[in-house]
């Protein structure tokens, strides 16, 4: 939570966005690219790390009266895999495992960086939004290899006279065009606004400790709301790695079952 | 998922109580679902404000989708500004158009759930 604390002095100096600062481990350069392991890259590799370990290793024993971890990493299959049910039938089954690493590197890497002095990936646009181009690249292509140019079809709603035929072929193409950007901006939004108000009121806490005095006590109010909005927090970040995944189940529903 | 007998004490019948524990549980899940229907997911339909920001940064991106593909066919046309213009206002029509749906899909979705709250949702 006090990842900010350490720099700057007297709570006024507290800067809420260093913790997005992204800063090169191992600086490598490709003809000119910059290529350096970053510690955004790092904590990467850990989520990463974490949906392996939970699905690899908890999963080892194959226990008929399963664990702590192995329900955990049972619950999780049995989550992602009602979600993809429901949400696109029996033919999204194929993609299932997509869906599954998509939602679970999503929600490791929201609830990793709700872990104090960590970084969160999903806090960049960057990331987020080259997790959404992939899964709209990807779900345009199946939808193209499944329907052929009758895909196409998509843009062209049902009982349409022709005179506005144009205008709202155009307008359709936009909103598809907008999935990306609506699916990237809103777990990137999210997350950057949380882990901000986390530490600007950290920074308050500080703040009024440095004022000493009668405003040592005041600090008690900062404390309270954090304490409260990280159980929030934790909440948005496990919603927000659902809602990725669900409309990615949506979206690839309308490309596998054209209207 | 508690079973009264370890699996390991006994490994003769443990195999054949195991199934006939199976065919308990499942007897009594389904007897429970049909007293005891599940209530609406609750993380489903998310939070208040979850809804009121899917629906908001559908509309921005509606926008900026818009703008951005008018950007670039003027900078592909060379019709600076107009094509610009004319899909900045295209985009806020999809955007409007991406609410539109999405509200339509969450009311539908809060129907379904006050009509019939027993479908079977899986053994979630």
């Amino acid at each position: 939570m006090s990842a900010s604390a350490d720099q700057g002095g007297g709570g006024l100096g507290i800067d809420p966005m260093h913790q997005f600062e992204v800063h090169s481990i191992i600086p490598i350069e490709i003809s000119g690219i910059n290529a350096s392991f970053t510690n955004a890259s790092m904590w990467m590799v850990f989520a990463a790390i974490g949906v392996i370990s939970l699905t690899v290793l908890a999963m080892n024993g194959r226990a008929m009266v399963p664990g702590r971890w192995q329900s955990i990493a049972e619950l999780s299959y049995e989550f992602v895999a009602n979600m993809v049910r429901d949400n696109v039938g029996t033919a999204g089954q194929s993609y299932f495992p997509f869906i599954f690493t998509l939602f679970m590197f999503v929600l490791f890497s929201n609830m990793l960086g709700m872990l104090p002095y960590s970084f969160t990936t999903t806090s960049h646009i960057i990331v987020t939004f080259a997790l959404a181009m992939f899964i709209f690249l990807g779900v345009t292509l199946v939808g193209f290899i499944k329907h052929g140019a009758h895909y196409l079809t998509l843009f062209v709603p049902k009982g349409l006279p022709a005179v506005l035929l144009p205008l709202i072929v155009v307008i359709e193409v936009i909103s598809y065009l907008s999935r990306p950007i609506s699916l990237s901006v809103r777990l990137f939004a999210n997350m950057m606004a949380g882990h901000t108000m986390l530490k600007v009121f950290a920074g308050f806490v500080i703040g009024f400790i440095g004022a000493g005095g009668l405003f040592t006590g005041l600090a008690i109010a900062p404390m309270a709301f954090m304490v409260a909005f990280t159980g929030l927090e934790i909440l948005v970040a496990f919603l927000q790695a659902y809602v990725f995944a669900i409309l990615t189940c949506i979206y690839l529903n309308d490309a596998l079952h054209l209207h | 998922m508690t079973y009264p007998t370890d699996p390991e004490s006994d490994k003769t019948d443990s195999r054949a109580d195991l199934a006939a524990l199976d065919a308990k549980l499942r007897e009594h899940a389904k007897n429970q679902r049909k007293k005891n229907p599940e209530p609406a997911d609750a993380g489903k339909r998310g939070t208040a404000i979850g809804m009121a920001f899917r629906l908001s940064t559908e509309l921005v991106a509606g926008l900026i989708a818009g703008g951005l593909v008018g950007w670039l066919l003027d900078q592909w046309l060379g019709t600076k500004p107009w094509l610009l213009l004319i899909f900045f206002f295209l985009g806020t029509a999809a955007g409007i158009m991406n609410v539109f749906r999405t509200a339509t899909l969450m009311a539908g979705d809060a129907a379904q759930d006050q009509d019939k709250p027993d479908v079977p949702s899986g053994d979630r």
